[in-house]
């Protein structure tokens, strides 16, 4: 009987021994999270990176082939989709579009990642990991003029949505326009008074400075009229002004016109707000879209390709000219013939290129 | 080990350790088509991982029986821990094709920053259970068995780790009563009945706990780095999945055993079922959640009788038929959720969903367009929602205009094993049938439509030559699923060894598997997914079935 007590005690202790605990390794929980600036800045961004994403997809396919200016034709058994870019180019869209619902749910997950960024860094005591109060409040202020920059273009898509303040609301129901205005209009003028000013001369790296809520904020009295019924067009005009009399910071237009689109454009006065794209490292993958199969030899490089966009004909099949019909589209044609962005496409090397078709 | 503590009890421990490594590589070369087309002189990637699982069981278990009392008792413990990791590396570009991927490092993509890396180490899953069975019979009529478990898996969040799973059956041996020793009807008849929960926590772990993960590059400061964000909706309500099994049933065997069977009716409700859902954002942070959905209901009976037919000394035939049939139903979904659409057709074509479910209707319809001709210039029609039959070219066929159409579980699913023995030869056939399903052919879908410049299915280039408006989500594209198979002949010799001192027996047989299929769906393989809650899809990857010879001797020495 010995024996059996023995088992017993190691069984017993076996099974008190062993916890039901997670144990996580590839992974980071709250607890152990925020240790340096580099962990509050990596949090930060990441709404930011979703912003990225949202700029292109659903949302792209939804305002753009609607527009007049791109299509996407079926090409034998690519690009049909259901009929789905027909519908859009014939404005003749339905609610069942996936982009629709997904341009919703993208607009509003946005919203959701700012929220919970500012949850956390709000809780966060700066000091701690040597940050100062001024850097918190300019943090809290991007993440405030970036959820208000979701809600604008949510407000363009689809005028009112649900306006959240904390995740820790449930069923929120649908705003009208105006309190979805309004909820913007809040949030700019808030970060307006957070927000530091971007340095003169410093490259743009995607950080939101005072500038890009001014811009927000005048693109959003710019548009009142469509989106409440109410001209707001002086107020626009004021903002518009304080920017040009650099009271946001210091910008200036470019001297080139390539400047803003060029392989060094963090370094164009121009740009207000930008999203960082560099090769390796955040790319833009969409435009894979736009480039036939073959591009890659052209351009002697191996990106993917999918051949589906491109831009809308201004010409017939005949050879005559779309704009007799239709006032909208024709997006090559409507450039003057000596615009030096109209000649095609030909980069020289090291940077330096021709056109832009 | 084994311990005999008394004549009555013992005790078992097991240990089992259960190690799984891989190490794979891959290449691709560079005169590959998918490199001549990318422009990349050929890709090559390494991958290590090991998996480990350990097992510890200890019981006991108590025999006893005095009177007419038996008892059997079992009581014990397990637990289950999961570990495993991986790293992965990849290059592209190579200098030279012949290196193949023993070389990952001279390939161009790493000295551009574009090579591959990665590695992994999984969180640690934990499982335990405690344990307790009783069997009782009372001069074996009638018979007892209770049960019940208490498992704990890591998965759930503090307060939903454990649950509680039942069982209790009970059997009547009617054959063993007095009042049935006057009759010689029934050598065998044996009425069940029985109720039994299982749980399942089959989903990933993490659920229950807010992580970090990463997204991708940002600019910080002037450097590059990845952002970090929480990496999946947290959901510490989830609790285990409960499947509750009711069935009530009959074995008999009459006329000495020549006949002989069962019969059962059976109903599982799979409660708090576990699925990925799309939920609102905010507040969640991303699309989906891992949550108790809903109620899925199984109903339905199974049936199996045997025939010894003839039973001779040089001529022996039995024959067994088993039969079952089913329902599925989706009893209730989560929160004020009215519907849930499933079984999105990927590209090229991306044509939508095909099954939509609502609660308290039945599982296995599909959710399409119907279709209702093709015009004179090959372009779909199909009949809208208001009865009117439209060109898809001319009107723009909404979701509203989809209809429930056709069945995807079968009616009734067969089975019928047939035993001969000859003489010294013996011959088994076994057939199976399933009848009362439509398939939807998603290969013909996607091959079917002869357009230039794409793969079409042999039989589809003339018989499908008046289509030229791109395939339509619709049932067009259904079929009659009925079939039935040969799933086994086999035929054997026996030798008689009687007197060799050697070879004791020795026989000598030929099987063949899957010899024939009676049908008139046009697909690969009528015999398609019928569980879940997406039954009756034909997929576009399947890999034909494999029809097997094989000869063979068996000898005992």
């Amino acid at each position: 009987m010995k024996l059996t007590k023995y088992i017993l005690i190691l069984f017993t202790v076996i099974i008190t021994s062993c916890s039901l605990d997670e144990v996580w390794y590839d992974k980071v929980v709250p607890e152990t999270f925020f240790k340096t600036e580099g962990d509050v800045l990596a949090a930060l961004y990441r709404p930011f990176t979703h912003a990225r994403w949202y700029l292109t997809g659903d949302r792209w396919v939804a305002q753009e082939f609607s527009g007049d200016h791109f299509a996407r034709t079926t090409k034998g058994r690519h690009w049909y989709d259901g009929g789905r870019y027909a519908r859009y180019q014939h404005h003749e869209w339905t609610p069942d579009e996936s982009q629709l619902f997904g341009t919703w749910r993208g607009t509003l997950q946005g919203v959701a990642l700012a929220l919970d960024v500012k949850q956390d860094l709000g809780k966060l005591d700066y000091q701690e990991l040597a940050l100062t109060e001024e850097d918190k409040a300019a943090h809290l202020g991007q993440l405030d003029a970036l959820i208000a920059f979701f809600y604008l273009r949510g407000l363009d898509f689809y005028g009112g949505l649900p306006v959240f303040t904390s995740l820790d609301q449930e069923d929120v129901p649908r705003s009208t326009d105006k309190e979805t205005f309004d909820h913007i209009e809040t949030l700019l003028k808030q970060a307006l008074i957070d927000l530091s000013v971007k340095e003169v001369g410093a490259p743009q790296e995607g950080a939101i400075t005072k500038g890009a809520a001014a811009v927000m904020l005048a693109r959003l009295y710019f548009n009142a009229e469509a989106y409440i019924g109410i001209p707001m067009y002086e107020e626009a005009a004021e903002i518009s002004q304080a920017l040009l009399n650099n009271e946001y910071g210091t910008y200036s237009l470019d001297n080139d016109w390539k400047g803003p689109h060029d392989f060094e454009n963090d370094q164009s006065p121009e740009i207000i707000w930008s999203i960082p794209s560099e090769f390796n490292r955040l790319e833009y993958t969409h435009y894979g879209h736009m480039y036939h199969y073959n591009s890659r030899v052209y351009f002697d490089v191996d990106l993917g390709s999918n051949n589906g966009t491109h831009l809308q004909p201004s010409r017939k099949p005949d050879g005559t000219l779309y704009s007799e019909e239709f006032k909208l589209g024709s997006p090559y044609e409507k450039f003057e013939d000596t615009d030096l962005r109209k000649k095609p496409f030909k980069y020289f090397g090291s940077g330096s290129y021709e056109g832009m078709f | 080990m084994l311990f005999n503590i008394t004549d009555n009890i013992a005790l078992t421990a097991r240990y089992s350790m259960n190690n799984h490594n891989y190490y794979g590589t891959y290449w691709r070369s560079a005169q590959h088509k998918t490199s001549l087309d990318e422009g990349v002189a050929g890709n090559a990637s390494h991958q290590y991982g090991e998996f480990n699982d350990n097992t510890l069981e200890a019981f006991a278990t108590y025999d006893e029986s005095f009177d007419l009392h038996t008892i059997n008792a079992v009581g014990g413990y397990s637990f289950q821990e999961f570990n495993g990791q991986g790293f992965s590396a990849s290059n592209s570009d190579f200098a030279v094709d012949g290196i193949e991927e023993h070389d990952l490092g001279t390939g161009r993509f790493l000295s551009e920053g574009r090579a591959g890396l990665g590695s992994f180490k999984n969180p640690r899953v934990r499982l335990m259970a405690f344990f307790g069975r009783v069997n009782y019979s009372w001069n074996n009529r009638y018979l007892i068995t209770a049960s019940l478990r208490r498992e704990g898996s890591s998965k759930f969040a503090k307060g939903n780790r454990w649950g509680n799973f039942t069982a209790l059956s009970v059997g009547w041996n009617l054959h063993n009563e007095p009042f049935m020793q006057t009759q010689n009807l029934f050598t065998n008849l044996k009425l069940r009945a029985g109720f039994g929960e299982t749980g399942n926590e089959g989903f990933q772990p993490g659920v229950a706990t807010r992580m970090y993960g990463p997204d991708t590059w940002w600019l910080m400061n002037g450097e590059w780095r990845r952002t970090y964000g929480v990496s999946h909706n947290q959901n510490t309500d989830l609790k285990w999945e409960t499947k509750k099994e009711y069935n009530i049933g009959v074995d008999f065997a009459i006329l000495e055993g020549i006949i002989s069977g069962r019969f059962d009716l059976f109903k599982r409700d799979v409660n708090d079922l576990i699925y990925d859902i799309s939920v609102p954002q905010p507040p969640a942070i991303h699309d989906k959640t891992t949550m108790n959905v809903g109620i899925l209901r199984n109903t339905g009976w199974e049936a199996e009788v045997t025939w010894n037919a003839i039973d001779k000394t040089n001529f022996n035939y039995t024959t067994t038929l088993i039969g079952s049939s089913y329902k599925s139903e989706l009893v209730s979904l989560w929160g004020n959720q009215t519907f849930w659409d499933r079984k999105g057709f990927p590209a090229p074509g991306s044509p939508g969903n095909a099954v939509r479910l609502f609660p308290g209707e039945p599982i296995g319809r599909f959710f399409v367009w119907e279709h209702a001709g093709f015009t004179e210039s090959g372009d779909w029609m199909l009949r809208g929602d208001d009865g009117e039959i439209f060109d898809v070219t001319e009107r723009t066929k909404t979701n509203q205009d989809k209809k429930f159409i056709g069945n995807a579980i079968p009616k009734v699913i067969l089975a019928w094993n047939n035993q001969f023995q000859i003489g010294k030869f013996d011959v088994n056939a076994y057939f199976r049938a399933w009848t009362g399903h439509d398939i939807f052919n998603m290969p013909n879908f996607y091959y079917g439509i002869p357009l230039e410049s794409r793969n079409v299915l042999v039989e589809n280039y003339d018989a499908q030559k008046h289509i030229t408006g791109e395939k339509e989500l619709s049932d067009y594209w259904i079929e009659d699923g009925d079939f039935l198979k040969l799933d086994v002949l086999s035929l054997g010799y026996t030798f008689d060894m009687k007197g060799n001192k050697y070879v004791k027996g020795l026989r000598l047989y030929a099987t063949g598997q899957n010899l024939f299929v009676l049908t008139n769906y046009s697909g690969l393989n009528p015999e398609v997914n019928i569980n879940g809650l997406d039954p009756g899809f034909e997929e576009r990857a399947t890999y034909p079935q494999t029809r097997t010879f094989m000869f063979g001797v068996q000898a005992n020495f």
